[in-house]
């Protein structure tokens, strides 16, 4: 069920009287009850999807039982392959099968051969990218012996299927999340206070900034060859709002979830369109995949160690496999690339690493050189969204031709629909919350929380006053959910 | 602070909220859901043999019901379709007949067998049926439920000992809920349309739409007099989103198709005379159609064979070039203006034996 639905109204609050009156009193009926919980959100798309779940959590479990149970490198590399294959073999046949077939088919063709093959007709699972990766962390980890395997299946079933952060993301480690489910914490009034507001700015994101946005989008990229080059800007420059609302919408009420339920998820973006380079962006946007691809394949491969063709390499694979992780299509793995080309200049000077600190920390407002340092990423970001919202590479090449046209500078008619500029000030009021919370862990974070209690609940009010009455509610999906 | 107090608190700060959001829904009102006897209002002035105008979202199968249920007379011709089909009127058939037009917007199969139902279950026989056809009529996922206001004139279709009165209307109240209809109702509180109670109209030609006598529909001033250019601009705007009702249309839907074979053999077999009708897409539309959504052409070579099959006539098509009209004859994307509805009738005159 999506997060923006009136199922999930219903579904959240009755979960949580159930949990904190009754599954709560007890530790293995509290674990079984988020399995229970996790598996109705989940099957609710379609029932078919948790056979496949229960797979992965079946065979990992195992897998890391047996892992853990010998000091033999063979057989624990051996059990681990296991869960890889499984695990990637499953992701790889459902998501990338019919991608590669007709790959292969086109290049059969390049030389003149017909070759016929028939496509999978599958649908793919939702969130499958995301659960595996988080039960390939777990196997890894026990295999690095950075943690221990668990004993407990329940314990772990409700790790994989923790349904706040099931279908996208934040991508836990086991190091961090399972743990949680090894005892019970009791319930804190402030934790469960800030998961509310963390929900409200989520939701606020998703349904006002996100929704809003689409549309344009959606436009824009639908009627490419007969718009000027100042409209598909503004479509670009909206799909970077639109997916930041969208994706970081859904980690703020994912993360605001689990807090009603007392556990503590990762942030996952750190306000990225923030950020004074790309690398500052890359730790900032998606920060559990990133760190993710981090730790158990650019690490693995050697990292920043060797020389500088190694490196190249290395960060190359890395954004290249992320683009291909997002979605079977060349634009993903063309967007990745682009990524890869943005931020190894910087690798190479050491200048990857220069600001690790929030743009004018403790300060108001930022530096002009600060605020070019900004815009610059932003728009480097911008040219790089379009090919991951193109329909495929031909499309975004004729989207960016269009853009870099002499026609940016004509007037675009998307200017004269009057809902327009109701979701331009939406945008700017926006990215003022954002900007004024950026230290924070999400926006609402701290702001207000040292006003007079009348101030800061009108101000709760007046936000979600503009939900009702300026969010779009056709029920649209999260972007990420096609991952 | 335990659970109950976080839950006691949230629900107190919570609730001014919320009955705003429900009183909102209620007293706005924006498709008239909680108003009571719309619909009879506006049947009682059309059953005076009198126009009605300043009609805003009524329950079209509850007032076509209401029609029905206290005509004094069977009319000889009866329409049956969707809007498309909402321009046929007295006029078009040369005032050789009575007409009574019983369509609603969106029809599907459900609607068509339901509103002839309610003709059979009140006695009423009409002799002569103009049964429309849609693009949308056979696609399963058409997303059309508003049939179900006539659930129980539907089932009885096939189990005439099965005639269940309509129940609690759940779907309406649920609405009291709904985000989507709270803007909507908000914006109808902030700049509506004053009142929007159905009034006598002393003419055909208003600023709202309106209905005749016959039940046929005359289009509010502002939509029949629209430029041809800022028609094509709402198409094309139309065309960014979903395509009305022919989304996900992706097979003939098997048991839509043996309905309204069966819906057709009903009325062979009650002697009525019928006549098939179908609009064609506005030009813009219609390479839409064809590019994308071709299936609505293999709807009408089956309807076309059903109805060669059973001798039935058939009159129009999808396809606005096979009947000579271009973007000049169209409203909109889907409906034609009254002079080509028409003169596509009266091209094909006498429809009905004479």
């Amino acid at each position: 069920m999506l997060f923006n639905s009136i199922d999930f109204a219903l579904f959240l609050p009755i979960a949580f009287v159930i949990y904190w009156f009754w599954a709560s009193k007890k530790l293995g009926r509290r674990n079984l009850f988020i399995v229970a919980a996790s598996y109705l959100f989940y099957g609710w798309w379609d029932w078919r999807f948790l056979s496949l779940i229960l797979f992965s959590t079946i065979v990992d479990f195992w897998a890391a039982q047996k892992i853990q149970s010998t000091e033999n490198k063979s057989s624990r590399k051996s059990w681990l392959t296991v869960s890889l294959l499984v695990n990637l073999g499953l992701l790889g046949t459902l998501k990338y099968f019919n991608f590669f077939l007709d790959n292969f088919v086109e290049l059969f063709t390049l030389f003149g051969q017909e070759f016929q093959a028939d496509r999978l007709d599958v649908v793919l699972p939702v969130g499958i990218s995301f659960y595996t990766f988080q039960t390939l962390s777990y196997t890894i980890d026990v295999y690095r012996k950075d943690l221990e395997a668990t004993k407990d299946p329940i314990a772990f079933a409700a790790y994989v299927s923790f349904f706040p952060q099931l279908v996208a993301g934040p991508i836990e480690r086991a190091t961090n999340l399972l743990p949680q489910f090894y005892s019970i914490s009791s319930f804190r009034y402030q934790q469960a206070v800030d998961g509310l507001r963390q929900i409200l700015w989520g939701l606020f994101k998703k349904i006002v900034i996100a929704d809003n946005c689409a549309r344009y989008v959606d436009f824009a990229f639908k009627s490419t060859d007969e718009l000027y080059g100042s409209t598909l800007l503004i479509g670009a420059v909206f799909f970077a709002f639109q997916i930041y609302g969208d994706f970081s919408g859904y980690s703020d009420i994912a993360i605001g979830t689990a807090r009603l339920f007392g556990f503590k998820l990762r942030q996952n973006f750190a306000f990225p369109y923030f950020s004074r380079d790309i690398a500052e962006f890359w730790r900032r946007w998606h920060i559990s995949l990133s760190t993710w691809f981090r730790d158990y394949l650019y690490i693995p491969l050697g990292g920043s160690r060797g020389n500088r063709f190694f490196v190249i390499r290395n960060v190359f694979i890395i954004f290249l496999v992320s683009g291909f992780w997002h979605g079977a299509n060349w634009t993903f793995i063309v967007w990745g690339g682009l990524n890869a080309l943005l931020f190894i200049p910087l690798l190479l000077v050491n200048r990857n690493r220069r600001h690790l600190e929030v743009v004018a920390q403790g300060k108001t407002a930022a530096s002009l050189k600060e605020i070019g340092q900004v815009l610059l990423t932003f728009l480097l970001t911008v040219l790089c969204w379009v090919f991951f919202r193109a329909d495929n590479l031909g499309h975004a090449f004729d989207y960016l031709g269009g853009m870099i046209d002499p026609s940016i500078i004509a007037y675009p008619k998307i200017m004269d629909d009057s809902d327009f500029w109701i979701v331009s000030v939406l945008l700017i009021v926006f990215t003022v919350i954002e900007w004024l919370g950026r230290e924070g862990l999400y926006a609402l974070e701290k702001i207000g929380l040292n006003w007079p209690k009348g101030w800061r609940w009108a101000m709760y009010y007046g936000i979600v006053l503009i939900i009702l009455i300026f969010g779009r509610f056709e029920q649209n999906s999260f972007i990420y959910f096609q991952f | 602070m335990q659970p109950r107090s976080f839950i006691s608190r949230t629900m107190l700060l919570g609730a001014p909220v919320f009955l705003l959001f429900v009183a909102v829904n209620y007293f706005g009102d924006a498709s008239l859901l909680f108003e009571i006897g719309y619909e009879e209002k506006m049947a009682e002035i059309i059953l005076e043999g009198e126009m009605v105008e300043n009609f805003y979202d009524f329950d079209e199968r509850i007032f076509q019901k209401e029609v029905i249920s206290n005509l004094d007379e069977t009319p000889e011709v009866v329409v049956l379709g969707s809007s498309r089909g909402m321009l046929i009127n007295t006029f078009t058939l040369d005032s050789v007949y009575t007409l009574m037009n019983n369509s609603v917007s969106g029809a599907s199969v459900e609607d068509l067998i339901a509103l002839y139902q309610t003709y059979r279950l009140n006695d009423h026989r009409p002799g002569r049926v103009i049964l429309s056809f849609e693009p949308w009529t056979l696609n399963r996922n058409n997303e059309q439920g508003r049939w179900k206001s006539l659930k129980g004139e539907y089932q009885s279709f096939f189990d005439p000992n099965n005639y269940e009165p309509p129940g609690i209307p759940w779907d309406k109240y649920a609405q009291l809920f709904s985000p989507s209809y709270f803007q909507a109702s908000l914006y109808q509180l902030i700049d509506g349309n004053g009142s929007r109670d159905p009034k006598r109209a002393k003419d055909p030609y208003n600023e709202t739409n309106t209905k005749m006598p016959d039940g046929s529909l005359v289009y509010y001033d502002e939509y029949r007099e629209a430029a041809p250019d800022y028609v094509d601009q709402l198409i094309r705007k139309y065309m960014e989103g979903d395509i009305y009702s022919i989304e996900n249309f992706k097979e003939l839907d098997a048991e839509l198709r043996s309905q309204y074979e069966q819906l057709v053999d009903t009325l062979l077999a009650e002697e009525m005379e019928l006549v098939i009708y179908l609009e064609p897409y506005h030009p813009i539309m219609l390479k839409e159609a064809s590019e994308n959504y071709p299936i609505v052409f293999e709807a009408e070579r089956w309807l076309k064979k059903m109805a060669a099959d059973r001798s039935l006539r058939v009159i129009g098509s999808f396809d606005h070039t096979k009947l000579d009209f271009d973007a000049d004859d169209f409203y909109d994307a889907m409906h034609l203006k009254q002079s080509a509805v028409t003169e596509l009738i009266q091209r094909n005159a006498p429809i009905f034996a004479p």
